[in-house]
């Protein structure tokens, strides 16, 4: 069993060139009896897995912050970290190899009766795709992704017509070359005063205050963004592109879109809609198979299946 | 107290109840950018002119720090008594003077910092650092927005570009990002990403929506009791109404002759601040909350920074906008307009009664005395509230930091200033801050 209190501070230990103190902290934050840092850290890992906390304001676990949920999973998540060493990795393992994260999604009916907020974990809670996710997802399926490593921070293009709100929009903002625009979006860079629209649309934290938990907003804006915005277009063509170079047949192409945005074999009924969409577009339209490809490609980004994960 | 933990996702911006009933429903906020200079505008200190030239005692801190002597800078402009008040406004603004019966000036105005960045976040969120949400912000959080199909919280800039640090005056801060401004375009494309790509007809973008609403009820199935995917597929359905709606509410072509005439559109001088505030009116007349139109943008004299040359910066941006606010506040009132919608005039502080430098007339800031004024939404027109020291330097009679402004504003809307909370970071975060603020009572009607 954890401690509940804080164990008192030991004494700093004094050596050449140091006071001591910073370590004597240390020690005190992650000894074995200070049960509060071992669930706060316990609690982290589980959100970042399970879309929420156990207890859910994981920046507050005081008298303000929320109760956990099942407070006994969580001290016996606090333990299992000492015994394993403190070892993230292997609390990794304990967590995405439980039977827990391996719950569906589905609804339940009796379960809802009883725990209508889920409370109690018995489904995976669906969840939208994060702000970077979203913009590394388009670029996955796209082909463009660059999957490097490290390095300084890259500049994507921002849209004119942000670059003109900055109050000095001729250096607000770099440039970068075409293969590094397309790195994760952990890699690009953060400026105060000047977030990439998708991202803040799709509720990117703010850059000034610690972000515990993401908003999860579902807006009008975003659909704008993603719909009409130049990013959107431009992976679309970049998608269709690469379903032409994947399969040879139109259905072969379409039913690889699908398998992209989905990862799941495609059904028929998607297919046959997909494939009435380009007949449309042909007859109706006048567009060329390439173009009518591309517009199959700006449907399925902007599909729910696509942006939610069960 | 109303704590909001975890607010609600579906339908933030849906129409909210008051805490009680509103003199408001709109705001209009006219930001001077850079500061305007309260003695040469509004605030008439007689006592100034022979003093011009003279190196006085005086305390005094702006960018160039705090100095206890300076050489008095004369206004630069006459002061004239207009209206049934007999408010002396400058000659700066021939047409707004007209309209003083219907304004009520602050003059005993001070806020923390003196130096634009912070100074304009102050003005914006109340708080000087960054983080914090705009009024905007918390007007639409508080009172949700009355028409879906446009933003609630809309912001125009200047032509010249942004103000120092950018989005960050009308961001939400720790609040949702559906509270931030949206900054609408008076030309072109009102909104980012609100046109359809070239080469997409109406027709050919409904057969695409029309296919991903049913790609989207198909994954629907089995998966109803999930709201925010009923949602996202309502939001396409809602962003394209908003493109055909918000291209309406900037499309100018019903608005008469007479009516352009009156906000200074017939001149290319005034034409651009003017097709903004008559912008301002037709959000308001639409729904929209918070409108915060800027004059003067980027750096130096593209705003009202007159560091350098007193009388060319003020001539200029005085000369762009004197018309077209007058003919606002014109517009808004003889249409029924101004007893529900709050005009609000200022910098995000004032300038120095004394030089910068050794030569010109340049001024620099001042946070510690300058004025604003508010009209319509149960103001008191014709009042004139506090005052500064006989130069105009501090505010020395009621003074009034800016989030008694900030109080003001919300209370006029129906919202308790002292119980709008955001709960964030262990606290119950209010525009005002944690302690009381009451609001400036002798403006209200």
């Amino acid at each position: 069993m954890l401690a509940a209190c804080a164990p008192p501070l030991g004494s700093a230990a004094p050596t050449a060139d140091s006071t001591g103190r910073r370590l004597a902290l240390a020690k005190w934050i992650t000894s074995p009896d200070n049960g509060l840092a071992w669930r706060v850290v316990a609690n982290r890992l589980w959100q970042h897995h399970f879309g929420r906390g156990i207890v859910r304001s994981s920046n507050d676990f005081g008298r303000l912050g929320d109760l956990p949920t099942d407070s006994r999973l969580l001290d016996w998540l606090a333990s299992e970290m000492l015994t394993r060493g403190g070892s993230i990795k292997a609390m990794h393992r304990l967590l995405v190899t439980s039977a827990t994260y391996r719950m569906q999604s589905s609804p339940n009916q009796a379960c809802s009766d009883v725990d209508p907020i889920n409370d109690l974990f018995w489904r995976f809670d669906r969840r939208r795709l994060t702000a970077e996710e979203v913009r590394d997802s388009i670029l996955s399926v796209s082909g463009a992704l660059n999957l490097q490593v490290g390095g300084p921070t890259v500049f994507p293009p921002m849209p004119a017509a942000v670059l003109a709100t900055a109050s000095r929009p001729e250096d607000a903002w770099g440039k970068s070359t075409p293969d590094q625009e397309v790195r994760r979006t952990l890699y690009v860079h953060t400026k105060r005063s000047l977030q990439m629209p998708l991202l803040v649309g799709f509720d990117q934290a703010d850059t000034d205050n610690s972000c515990p938990v993401r908003f999860a907003t579902v807006q009008p804006t975003q659909a704008l963004t993603l719909w009409n915005g130049e990013f959107a277009h431009q992976e679309a063509a970049r998608m269709a592109k690469r379903l032409e170079r994947d399969a040879g047949e139109l259905d072969a192409r379409l039913r690889r879109g699908l398998e992209l945005v989905t990862q799941r074999p495609a059904r028929d009924d998607d297919l046959a809609r997909l494939q009435q969409l380009v007949a449309e577009l042909r007859d109706e339209f006048g567009k060329s198979d390439a173009e009518a490809l591309q517009r199959v490609c700006l449907v399925l980004l902007n599909s729910n299946e696509f942006l939610y994960l069960d | 107290m109303n704590r909001v933990r975890h607010p609600s996702l579906d339908g933030p911006l849906a129409p909210k109840a008051p805490h009680f009933p509103p003199k408001a429903k709109a705001v209009i906020f006219l930001f001077m950018y850079g500061g305007p200079s309260q003695v040469d505008t509004f605030d008439y200190k007689p006592k100034l002119y022979p003093l011009d030239g003279k190196t006085i005692e005086i305390s005094t801190k702006g960018r160039g720090g705090s100095k206890n002597q300076g050489r008095v800078v004369g206004p630069k402009w006459n002061f004239r008594q207009y209206g049934q008040c007999g408010k002396y406004v400058s000659d700066l603004f021939p047409h707004l003077a007209r309209c003083v019966d219907d304004m009520a000036f602050v003059h005993s105005m001070y806020a923390d910092s003196p130096l634009h960045g912070s100074a304009m976040l102050m003005m914006n969120s109340g708080r000087i650092l960054s983080g914090a949400p705009c009024m905007g912000s918390w007007v639409t959080y508080g009172l949700g927005s009355e028409n879906e199909n446009l933003p609630g919280f809309v912001v125009m800039l200047d032509q010249s570009g942004g103000p120092i640090s950018g989005a960050k005056n009308w961001n939400s801060g720790y609040m949702p990002a559906v509270y931030q401004g949206t900054v609408l375009r008076s030309q072109g494309e009102p909104i980012l990403d609100l046109a359809r790509p070239e080469g997409m007809s109406d027709s050919e973008q409904r057969l695409l929506l029309d296919v991903l609403k049913e790609q989207n009820h198909a994954h629907l199935r089995g998966r109803a009791d999930d709201s925010n995917l009923a949602a996202r597929i309502a939001s396409y359905e809602l962003a394209y109404r908003m493109q055909h709606h918000a291209p309406e509410a900037i499309e100018l072509a019903q608005e008469s002759e007479a009516t352009r005439a009156l906000y200074g559109m017939d001149d290319p001088r005034t034409a651009d601040f003017g097709k903004k505030c008559l912008l301002a009116r037709r959000l308001v007349e639409r729904g929209v909350r918070f409108v915060q139109i800027y004059s003067g943008g980027n750096h130096n004299d593209h705003n009202w920074d007159a560091h350098g040359d007193l009388v060319l910066n003020h001539e200029k941006h005085a000369g762009d906008t004197d018309r077209p606010i007058a003919g606002l506040l014109a517009d808004l009132k003889q249409r029924g307009l101004l007893d529900s919608t709050i005009v609000v005039w200022g910098g995000e502080f004032g300038r120095q009664p004394t030089a910068e430098y050794a030569e010109g007339t340049g001024r620099d800031h001042n946070s510690a005395g300058f004025t604003m004024w508010l009209a319509g939404g149960g103001i008191k027109g014709g009042t004139s509230v506090g005052t500064t020291d006989e130069l105009g330097n501090e505010a020395v009679e009621r003074p009034f930091h800016v989030k008694h402004l900030h109080a003001t504003i919300l209370h006029q809307m129906g919202l308790d200033p002292n119980r709008l909370a955001f709960f964030h970071a262990g606290l119950d975060q209010k525009l005002v801050g944690v302690e009381r603020v009451d609001p400036i009572r002798e403006l209200i009607v």
